[in-house]
């Protein structure tokens, strides 16, 4: 499988230097927004990636508007994966329309399996 | 004593209605609640009690209000009604049918509480809990993802650096387990917990439940039957419920006692046991430990903390399956756990 690129969206520094680690050391390229904003301009100079983590709760643009965004723009090629701290990760999923989700904390060996899982496309129901 | 006396000075307010549902009767508290000047006007507006809400918000229909219900012989306690929006008021009433010397029901009465203040003050801390749960949670995963990366990315670590890592990652899952009992308390309030329903396979999830124990306890710790068994069901919940169980057995038997898992079927039902040599449970208290914040050995000394409400959800994430929760004692001392859920034929 060719270097597949992942887009973190995560305003959390401390977790998202984590989740970036993993995933580089998993062998994937890691592009890191902190807010939906970043991650937009992301999108715009590289292109649509093979899958976005995004975080619901962030300041700037939250993970619901950058969701809104991107259809809005027609941006909808790459599956995202939410991550949230909310009780109801699944409910934050369904209403943007995200392929999965995972609850903060997660163990990254959990991560690294769901994100492995959309990358090889059609894991919808992972986990 | 003038018994109208008694009545017009109460606090909380009375309705009366007669056997076909007609407003009779009501007090100065019960006008102040309706907002009208005198029972004429009241019995003018024609109305028992206008657009009486339940904790949903929904509008209870005519049947379902507590007075008709009472008219047909029922006593309907503890119902909340909620009057009115912005502001709205909530009551806490009690309806009772009045019957005759003979025994023939003659009509109802309803005696509201004003809750309002109670209401709010609950609201607010559901509130707290679930924002405060919610902010705890950024920084316990920071904690966790940080320590999992440190132990992936280095796997020249020495094995007590390894160990002490592997802790900070376990006593981080234990904050979130109580943050997240915390959470479900507050859903619990409100009605019932949100399950999802997925086939579950119930011998990978206890497998997996071992794996992931500290080491002192997985070392004592043993799957003595298993065999491939399906249900269906929340998995996350059906996790958490058993976790309770088994988190309870290693914590209440001494260190080097076995802790001893069992999965069997039997007929169309799951069977999980769970059994230590720890010091047991007095058969009183065996239904009581599923009871909110009861703990069994609080105050002694095999007191292991806590904040008693582990086993109450476990029972409410078990019942919501189907299935059922109990506890035996085991000879010559300990505790078995039980676990009963429907097994799900596999397609």
């Amino acid at each position: 499988m060719s270097r597949r690129r992942v887009l973190l969206v995560e305003d959390d520094e401390d977790i998202r230097d984590a989740v970036a680690y993993i995933l580089r050391r998993e062998g994937h390229e890691v592009l890191e927004a902190s807010h939906g904003g970043e991650a937009l301009d992301r999108i715009l100079a590289h292109g649509q990636p093979d899958l976005i983590l995004l975080d619901m709760n962030m300041p700037v643009m939250n993970g619901w508007e950058l969701a809104a965004e991107l259809k809005r723009r027609a941006l909808t090629a790459s599956p995202i994966v939410v991550l949230t701290a909310a009780h109801d990760a699944q409910r934050s999923a369904v209403e943007i329309g995200a392929a999965g989700f995972i609850g903060k904390p997660f163990s990254l060996e959990d991560l690294v399996t769901l994100t492995a899982a959309h990358l090889a496309g059609g894991a919808a129901h992972a986990r | 004593m003038d018994l109208t006396a008694v009545l017009e000075s109460m606090v909380d307010a009375v309705f009366v209605c007669d056997a076909t549902g007609k407003l009779v009767a009501t007090n100065r508290a019960g006008l102040r609640l309706v907002h009208a000047e005198d029972f004429r006007q009241l019995t003018a507006r024609n109305f028992h009690l206008p657009d009486v809400r339940d904790e949903d918000g929904c509008l209870l229909p005519t049947d379902c209000l507590p007075l008709q219900r009472a008219l047909t012989g029922e006593e309907v306690v503890h119902q909340v009604e909620i009057l009115g929006v912005d502001p709205a008021v909530v009551l806490r009433t009690r309806s009772a049918p009045i019957r005759d010397d003979a025994g023939a029901i003659v009509g109802a009465v309803k005696v509201c509480t004003d809750v309002t203040r109670e209401y709010q003050l609950e609201r607010l801390k559901e509130e707290f809990i679930q924002t405060a749960a919610h902010e705890l949670k950024t920084p316990i995963a920071a904690i966790k993802s940080t320590a999992e990366a440190a132990l992936a990315g280095a796997p020249e670590l020495s094995g007590s650096v390894r160990q002490l890592l592997e802790g900070l990652c376990r006593g981080v899952d234990r904050i979130d387990r109580l943050i997240g009992s915390l959470l479900d308390l507050v859903e619990l309030q409100g009605g019932l917990l949100s399950l999802s329903r997925t086939p579950v396979e119930l011998d990978a999830l206890i497998a997996e439940l071992v794996r992931r124990l500290p080491r002192s306890s997985a070392q004592r710790t043993r799957i003595t039957a298993s065999q491939p068994v399906q249900v269906k069901g929340d998995p996350r919940r059906l996790r958490q419920a058993l976790q309770s169980l088994l988190d309870n057995a290693v914590k209440y038997s001494p260190r080097g006692t076995p802790v001893e898992i069992a999965l069997s079927r039997r007929d169309r039902l799951a069977h999980v046991s769970i059994l230590d040599r720890g010091v047991g449970i007095p058969p009183e208290q065996r239904e009581r430990v599923f009871e909110k914040f009861f703990r069994a050995h609080s105050g002694t000394s095999h007191d292991a903390g806590g904040i008693g409400v582990g086993l109450f959800i476990a029972r409410e994430i078990i019942t919501q399956h189907g299935g059922r929760i109990w506890l035996d004692g085991a000879e010559p001392h300990g505790t078995q756990a039980n676990v009963e859920l429907p097994i799900e034929e596999r397609a």
